[in-house]
């Protein structure tokens, strides 16, 4: 009975030594499983052939330690008017854009205090198109958060996001593959090359876009006009934050973030400049909200909507932007000059950089082709 | 918390007034996380105690899945109230149809109302006309109390003279919203007695739960979005559209309610608990009868039991036979769901069963082998496609339009122009994969069955990297493919809305 009892305790022994293995295994699996399917199943936040959210994001955490001397940060006002190539083919200045879709105040300072793990930038230039707007849709923190490697940054950005909308749980982020399975029915070939577009630096974080705005009533703000609107429907869609009486104003999200912008780059001496490219949704008031913070922080803001800038940069909408929102590849290059006159005049200087250098025939072919079309 | 209605609360406020479940607004469906929460908790609680204490690690979850999954205090109230009766009834035994009437008259009230299109009390009575008591899981608890009451008045089982013990029995968590329904000398004793713990029991009942999982968000979830379009729709489905709908709400039930099982029988089986089987594969019967010796045993050995034998069952003749199936298919009906498509959904299985009665004695009639076999098949043909029109009115939202999808069917009637199906291939690729999948299994099961074998016994039975190979792929099947997440509501289990 007792050798009974003995082997039968053995064998129960076995197998839960079995069903363990089995489990702990089985754990392995799905966990490299969920891995690869995540990196399938994520948003690659892709615009056109050229730009993708994965490869600006995954591209900076190519580039080598403290090389990166400007950054820019907003939304694809941002990535679409200024492009690091131009701006180093012309100054030599090394810049990277990590602007991206409908990024938020919150997305840019996480991206702030994430870049500054790994580089020493000399200056901050900052698109306010939404300083009005106190987030966008849920898929715009994907594209800007999917990409951003795990660390306490990482953990603070999601933990504030939830804080502010609780239906963007962590999970989703953790797992990008909870969010976004019923991909499955719509996945491009593109979905399976990640790793490609992550060490892609070709672009830097630049979107290039090729078409026009065409005939629009676009009018530069001055002391006598109005301001720029497109349409009635426009200004009424994109709004953003207003008061009762329609006035726009900078929400307590909004300003919480800026003046954490502006503590950041103050506490790592970086030179913050706040800009806002040209666009068919601003007005006055807007631009004088951003003037009045801009001046009680004590940086400059340039505003090319303004008749002054506007001129002074060459840019004409109807050539120079695809939509009301965008520079095009052409519109990119004036706002970028400007900018790295601003930069040089500023004490940021021209560094020579493989990293930059190599890429220059392979913009310039991007440039000569879309340009042609232009 | 509130548990007791303040006195002098009346009308209105009392009958709206929330127990601490809705206060914390969680869901109690059995894909949810609290559930899950819940069960981990229990678990944890129930193999910590002591073995003769653990069936209060039972209760305690019971009673704190019972409040949160309850609307309203009152429907809490009258829950408890209905316990306390059966309970009282069955410890002195009391006069027995009063005391049986008594425990199933809140079921019956309510049926009866909704039969007649009421839907909340008069406003005289509450002051703003109050939704009418519907307590969770009041189809499935009282049918378990009568038979409770039933078996201890025929003296086959002793009454539990605890009353914390009965309370378990009767609201044990896994199976108090959907059944099965158990009989208290099958359950009572898995419940008292505490389990051990064992590895073995454990990773079997995590397999039912992922099967559970599979059949609910790759098969009935999915075919959903496709019934929905048939059955919803204004305009005029076709005959085979029709057709099509009729088939896969067949599967999208089965689906379901097979789905809810396996999460019972899973939750159940990680405390050491085997509840009944309720499902073996009735699609693969041969005849309607059979069909209901494998649909929702649990309810047709009930019906069986305390309404079809009680009325005499089969021993008085074939005339009574035939009016005993009828009521109890028609009781079948009325419980299913408050509508007149009901009870004509179960006056059509009854019919089914007579006429395959009288048909039963062509049987014995001398005919080749070969005809005998193509007989067989094209009965076997006739039971799925009867049961499959049965389901039709089931669905349909009134018999009118049950009976309209009858005649699209039999008279081949072209679908309208408006009519839309969602033409979405891909969907639909993995909704006829899965159900392969689920054909398979059955299958297997089947054959594993005749040689005293399990799927799960023969499954662990196969080396390491075929069984790793099954898990992974089943269960990355179901986070990629399955009808879930952002953008769904897991569809509620169809059975909780009876």
């Amino acid at each position: 009975m007792g050798n009974f009892k003995m082997r039968n305790g053995q064998a129960q022994r076995a197998e839960n030594r079995r069903i363990l293995r089995t489990a702990v295994l089985l754990l392995l699996i799905l966990s490299l499983l969920l891995h690869a399917a995540d990196r399938v199943l994520v948003l690659k936040g892709a615009e056109n052939r050229y730009y993708s959210a994965a490869s600006t994001y995954g591209g900076f955490y190519h580039m080598r330690k403290n090389t990166v001397d400007v950054l820019f940060l907003g939304t694809s006002n941002a990535y679409c008017a200024f492009s690091p190539d131009a701006l180093y083919r012309r100054y030599g200045i090394r810049s990277y854009n990590l602007a991206s879709s409908q990024q938020s105040m919150l997305t840019s300072y996480y991206w702030l205090e994430e870049a500054l793990r790994t580089q020493k930038p000399k200056a901050v230039v900052l698109d306010v198109f939404y300083a009005f707007y106190n987030t966008g849709n849920e898929g715009s923190f994907h594209k800007a958060f999917d990409f951003m490697r795990w660390s306490p940054v990482k953990v603070r950005a999601l933990r504030d996001l939830h804080a502010y909308n609780p239906d963007y749980a962590p999970v989703s982020f953790l797992f990008p593959a909870v969010r976004y399975h019923e991909r499955w029915k719509e996945l491009k070939k593109e979905d399976f090359m990640l790793r490609q577009m992550e060490k892609d630096t070709t672009l830097k974080g630049y979107c290039p876009r090729w078409n026009t705005a065409g005939e629009g009533k676009f009018e530069p703000l001055s002391d006598t006009g109005r301001g720029n609107l497109t349409s009635e429907d426009q200004e009424e869609k994109m709004a953003g934050n207003r008061k009762k009486d329609g006035s726009p104003y900078l929400s307590r999200f909004i300003q919480e973030y800026m003046d954490a912008i502006f503590r950041v780059c103050k506490e790592n001496n970086i030179d913050l400049i706040l800009v806002k490219t040209p666009v068919g949704v601003w007005s006055r008031e807007k631009s004088s909200l951003i003037q009045q913070y801009a001046d009680r922080q004590g940086i400059p803001f340039y505003d090319f909507n303004r008749e002054e800038l506007y001129d002074a940069a060459g840019f004409v909408f109807a050539e120079d932007n695809t939509d009301i929102l965008h520079a095009n590849i052409r519109g990119a290059r004036k706002l970028t000059d400007y900018i790295g006159a601003v930069l040089s005049a500023r004490g940021i200087e021209g560094t020579p950089d493989f990293q930059w250098e190599r890429e220059l025939d392979q913009n310039r072919k991007i440039y000569n082709i879309l340009s042609a079309g232009l | 918390m509130q548990f007791m209605a303040a006195p002098g609360l009346t009308g209105a406020a009392f009958y709206n007034s929330v127990p601490c479940g809705a206060c914390f607004p969680f869901s109690m469906n059995y894909l949810s996380i609290p559930f899950a929460a819940l069960t981990a908790v229990t678990m944890l609680v129930y193999y910590l105690l002591p073995l003769r204490w653990r069936w209060i690690a039972l209760l305690s979850g019971s009673a704190v899945f019972y409040i949160f999954a309850c609307r309203r205090i009152p429907e809490l109230l009258l829950f408890l109230l209905t316990v306390l009766f059966s309970y009282y009834a069955a410890s002195f035994r009391t006069r027995r149809v009063p005391a049986l009437f008594m425990t199933a008259l809140p079921l019956i009230a309510l049926k009866c109302a909704q039969f007649a299109g009421i839907s909340s009390f008069p406003k005289s009575f509450t002051g703003s006309g109050a939704a009418l008591l519907v307590p969770v899981g009041l189809s499935f608890y009282t049918l378990t109390m009568i038979s409770y009451l039933a078996d201890v008045y025929s003296g086959k089982i002793q009454p539990q003279r605890s009353f914390p013990r009965y309370v378990l029995y009767i609201s044990f968590f896994p199976q108090i919203v959907q059944g099965p329904i158990p009989r208290y000398g099958q359950l009572s004793e898995q419940l008292f007695t505490g389990h051990t713990f064992k590895l073995r029991k454990i990773a079997d009942a995590c397999k039912l739960i992922v099967w559970g999982i599979f059949l609910k968000y790759m098969i009935a979830d999915k075919a959903a979005g496709f019934v929905t379009a048939v059955f919803d729709s204004e305009a005029v489905p076709g005959w085979k559209y029709a057709l099509l709908g009729g088939c896969l709400y067949s599967l999208q039930l089965y689906a379901d309610f097979d789905a809810c099982v396996c999460l019972c029988q899973g939750v159940a089986g990680l405390f050491g608990i085997r509840l009944s089987e309720n499902f073996h594969h009735p699609y693969f019967a041969g005849s309607v009868k059979e069909f209901w010796r494998r649909w929702h045993i649990s309810l047709s050995t009930w019906l069986r039991d305390y309404v079809y034998i009680p009325l005499g069952g089969s021993r008085r003749g074939k005339a009574r036979t035939r009016i005993n199936l009828l009521i109890t298919f028609l009781v079948s009906g009325f419980w299913h769901g408050s509508g007149v498509r009901f009870l004509f959904w179960g006056l059509v299985h009854g019919a089914a069963q007579i006429l395959e009665g009288i048909c039963g004695g062509f049987r014995s009639v001398q005919m080749p082998a070969a005809l005998r076999k193509t007989g067989r098949l094209l009965h076997r043909i006739l039971t799925l496609f009867v049961i499959m029109m049965a389901w039709i009115i089931f669905r349909a939202g009134t018999l009118g339009r049950g009976l309209r999808l009858w005649k699209s069917i039999l008279t081949l009637e072209k679908e309208s122009a408006a009519f839309r199906f969602p033409a979405d291939i891909k969907e639909l690729s993995v909704l006829l994969l899965s159900a392969g999948v689920l054909l398979i299994v059955s299958i297997l099961q089947e054959m594993l069955e005749r040689r005293e074998l399990t799927l799960r016994s023969w499954i662990s039975g196969k080396v390491l990297p075929v069984r790793l190979l099954l898990y992974a792929g089943v269960i990355m099947a179901i986070l990629i493919f399955g009808t879930w997440g952002y953008g769904y509501q897991a569809q509620d289990f169809i059975y909780g809305e009876f």
